[in-house]
């Protein structure tokens, strides 16, 4: 147990971050070109202060329509995506092991702050995972992505908190918890994860073209 | 896992029934899909998917997250009671995604299913742009779709003939020069005899404005350029419409993305305008000719500038009113509602400048929700209703919204600024037996102005 933790927090941290940063490094590149060479328009028309105005729009809660037509989905997904994007980072476990490889360290969220989110976050990724399987309509719409990423954010929350509370078997459930975080930023670039570069470079490109030459609001 | 495999299976199946209960409506599709092959299929995938498209195309593919957001947004989704069939993601599913899958093997009578979709199932109103959060631009997949069909042929025959005409003669509508002269002319005559000075001049060089109109308006209701020409003659201004190929500015091949075609009349469009050495082409009540020539066209004519100014005729009509160029006798006392048409409203904003010009006219405006540039489309435009009759029953029964919002301002006239949108929203009217007429802004000008012996 003790070599495979050694091996999954040692080597297999660094080539699990590196593929996420080349992933995406080459990803960028190959959206840049693509575009440059097929595309000239996406670049042609984009325009930061219109690209940033349309992601600001969409970043207020409930500004967008469509938000406002979808209140349980929006609640749920941005619990989700604050949670899960504020405990890998501020949690002070993490902060403590970010420390010990760089030296560098921040500001931590306190223990109970801390599970509050995940447990919100818990919850909201399994309101999203059941709300695939109940409602008809995301059925029939969803593909085996969509429900094994979202399955495999709830494990990485869940293996998480219980080594966290060391409830039991700490060394099983830390050993699954790094080996599923691994294989979630591994995942980034190559899925649909991919949207968290992504839905920011695209919706700044609607956001241009709305605001550049259709002369709307995008939202 | 073995549960996910079990729902996937299920989701699967879902989707399969749905599509195979679709049954072709069209003959023409079907007598294609007899005449081609997979390879055939699979070379223009090939083409269009690898050589001809890039950044968006893949990248729209791989972000959607299938949330199901933009459900809200289409108003076929909304009249089929959110069936996922109908939902923008659920048309990318069907469509391209089916056809990656397969990796292009599709066969013919497949094909044709998609090109049904595509062609008669999405108006490319743009709509759900601004309610899927990632951006995705489903109109854009559509019309990706719509290439791989035109490639292959696989195109309903009423809008493809519109294509034909447009190559033969570069109009919409097989009108042939000496025919669009005579009906200026006998426009002309017409006008003199309300207002012995008026004049339709034709091919006057050095004029302010060149009109240009699409053909539907000689062919069929001539009586749109006896308004506009009363407007344009009552107003004095320095007016001009073109005998050259060009003085149509309609573009049906940009709906099947005959791109080649559209390019030629396009610049054939601005070449008419570009030898009268006008200063201005204004253009007609109409969406989709707006939208080939402000937005889609001139981006793959490669144009940063246009050459010519281009305004549609609703800025040219504010501008009128504004100046006080055309006067207003009397308003309309009825209650009116007003219809934005996609292609102007989400496709240039002039919603707003819509508005200025229909408080001019009518005393008693009652808003249709949603409105502007979140507005319901009218089920007609992106060639949807140029595919003729045959489609006309699924187009206006994935409208039932639309008739739902219409009934709700129990207005009697609906404004509607657009050729598409106006015979869209006839059927609707007819179909849903509404007490309501549509009504072009010029016609409703014509009557109500000021006119000068
Ligand atoms: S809203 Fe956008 S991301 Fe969500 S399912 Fe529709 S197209 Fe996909
Ligand atoms: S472009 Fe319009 S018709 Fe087509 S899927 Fe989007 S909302 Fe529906």
């Amino acid at each position: 147990m003790n070599i495979i933790y050694s091996f999954l927090i040692g080597p297999m941290a660094w080539i699990s971050f590196s593929i996420l940063i080349i992933g995406f490094i080459i990803k960028i590149l190959y959206f840049f070109f693509l575009s440059k060479n097929k595309d000239p328009e996406v670049l042609r028309y984009y325009h930061i202060g219109y690209a940033f105005r349309s992601i600001v729009a969409w970043n207020i809660l409930f500004l967008a329509k469509s938000w406002r037509q979808n209140i349980p989905f929006t609640i749920a997904t941005i619990l989700f995506h604050i949670s899960i994007f504020l405990i890998p980072i501020f949690l002070t476990a993490h902060v403590i092991l970010i420390r010990m490889s760089w030296g560098i360290s921040y500001f931590t969220l306190s223990e109970t702050i801390s599970d509050i989110f995940t447990v919100v976050g818990l919850i909201s990724a399994a309101y999203l995972f059941i709300r695939r399987i109940i409602d008809k309509k995301i059925r029939y719409i969803s593909t085996f992505q969509d429900y094994f990423l979202i399955c495999l954010c709830f494990l990485v929350l869940f293996t998480g908190f219980v080594s966290y509370h060391q409830f039991i078997n700490y060394k099983f459930f830390i050993c699954t918890h790094i080996l599923l975080s691994e294989l979630l930023i591994i995942l980034i670039p190559i899925t649909k994860l991919s949207h968290i570069i992504f839905a920011p470079i695209l919706r700044g490109y609607i956001g241009s073209e709305f605001g550049r030459i259709r002369n709307v609001y995008d939202w | 896992m073995s549960m996910i495999g079990k729902i996937i299976q299920l989701s699967q199946n879902i989707g399969v029934s749905i599509m195979e209960s679709i049954e072709i409506t069209d003959s023409h599709l079907i007598k294609v899909s007899q005449q081609i092959s997979t390879q055939d299929i699979k070379n223009a995938v090939d083409q269009v998917l690898n050589k001809e498209n890039g950044s968006r195309l893949k990248f729209y593919l791989s972000s959607c997250i299938n949330c199901g957001m933009c459900f809200n947004a289409c108003h076929f989704c909304i009249s089929h009671n959110f069936d996922p069939y109908y939902s923008p993601v659920g048309k990318v599913k069907n469509t391209l995604k089916k056809i990656i899958k397969k990796n292009g093997e599709i066969t013919p009578i497949e094909m044709a299913k998609i090109a049904e979709i595509a062609f008669t199932e999405c108006t490319l109103c743009k709509r759900c742009v601004l309610y899927c959060p990632m951006g995705i631009d489903t109109a854009y997949l559509m019309s990706v779709v719509r290439r791989i069909c035109c490639l292959i042929g696989m195109v309903p025959q009423y809008i493809q003939d519109t294509v034909n005409s447009h190559a033969a003669f570069f109009n919409q509508m097989w009108v042939k020069d000496d025919e669009w002269v005579d009906t200026l002319k006998w426009q002309e005559e017409e006008l003199r005899g309300e207002f012995p000075w008026g004049e339709i001049p034709i091919d006057k060089v050095g004029a302010d404005f060149m009109y240009s109109v699409i053909a539907p308006e000689p062919k069929f209701s001539p009586e749109l350029i006896y308004y506009m020409s009363s407007i344009f003659n009552i107003a004095k201004v320095n007016w001009t419409m073109s005998s050259q190929p060009g003085w149509d500015n309609s573009d049906m091949a940009m709906y099947v993305r005959d791109d080649t075609i559209s390019q030629q009349l396009k610049r054939s469009h601005f070449e008419a305008a570009l030898k009268l050495k006008c200063n201005y082409i204004v253009m007609c009540e109409c969406g989709h000719a707006f939208r080939s020539v402000y937005d889609t066209i001139n981006r793959q004519l490669g144009w940063k500038y246009y050459p010519i100014k281009v305004i549609h005729a609703v800025e040219f009509l504010a501008y009128l009113l504004k100046r006080g160029k055309i006067k207003i006798r009397e308003k309309i006392k009825e209650p009116v509602t007003i219809h934005d048409p996609c292609n102007i409203s989400r496709g240039r904003g002039l919603h707003n400048l819509l508005r200025e010009v229909v408080s001019y006219l009518c005393e008693n405006i009652i808003e249709m929700y949603p409105n502007k540039e979140h507005n319901i489309c009218c089920g007609a435009g992106g060639g949807v209703i140029n595919c003729g009759p045959i489609y006309k029953e699924k187009r206006v029964k994935g409208n039932k919204v639309k008739a739902e919002q219409l009934k709700k301002t129990g207005a009697k006239i609906v404004i509607a600024p657009c050729h598409n949108c106006h015979s869209g929203l006839e059927d609707i009217v007819q179909f849903y037996e509404l007490d309501m007429k549509v009504r072009f802004l010029g016609e409703i000008i014509y009557n109500l102005m000021e006119k000068p012996v």
